[in-house]
């Protein structure tokens, strides 16, 4: 595999989340925060009210995965006893627990096994094509 | 240190709000879809996938 090709596949996983990323933030403003806003409640759409107080929205997925009682309120309280270990600030701890988790540690192991598949894939299409040869 | 995670934090959050908005949806179903549908499927399938082709690599 040429160089180019090799840099293009192995930064797609990245680069293509990324782009997702930045044009979803994009839709609003500013894009780029320096501290943890405060809005208001809206009735209509959710706002940084439904982060800092509890979205009282009504959810389209079901309780067992958005509810308090089910996987998120369970995650939420993950997140704050996690940050209990790394900062006595509550809101600190709680803030590192989810970068650690959400933009560290788990999505660097999907980067991991997605370079680990393209590599596989690379092997086998290359044992292949030796197989072929005459 | 803190200046930069404090960016990145409220990049994440304000991705989930503003996505939510774009679909119709709330702030919970984009946080539940992401971290207990999406990303445990494509985890699990990686993992399916890399299994899968190193019994293949093996076997030849």
């Amino acid at each position: 595999m040429q160089r180019s090709t090799a840099l293009l596949v192995y930064t797609a996983p990245i680069a293509l989340p990324a782009g997702l990323f930045l044009s979803v933030l994009a839709a609003g403003s500013p894009m780029f925060r320096t501290a943890i806003p405060h809005e208001p409640r809206e009735a209509s759409r959710c706002t940084w009210f439904c982060h800092n107080h509890g979205c009282p929205h009504r959810p389209v997925l079901p309780a067992a995965l958005t509810g308090d009682a089910g996987l998120f309120g369970r995650t939420i309280h993950g997140l704050f006893t996690l940050g209990s270990e790394l900062s006595s600030r509550r809101d600190v701890g709680y803030g590192s627990a989810n970068l650690l988790v959400f933009c560290v540690l788990w999505p660097g192991l999907m980067y991991v096994l997605a370079v680990v598949a393209i590599r596989q894939r690379l092997a086998l299409r290359a044992r292949r094509q030796r197989g072929k040869r005459p | 240190m803190m200046k930069l995670g404090i960016l990145v934090y409220a990049a994440c959050v304000d991705f989930m709000i503003r996505g939510a908005n774009l679909l119709g949806v709330t702030y919970r179903d984009t946080n539940a879809f992401l971290f207990f549908v999406l990303w445990p499927a494509v985890t699990v399938g990686l993992a399916l996938v890399v299994m899968v082709q190193r019994r293949a690599l093996r076997r030849r």
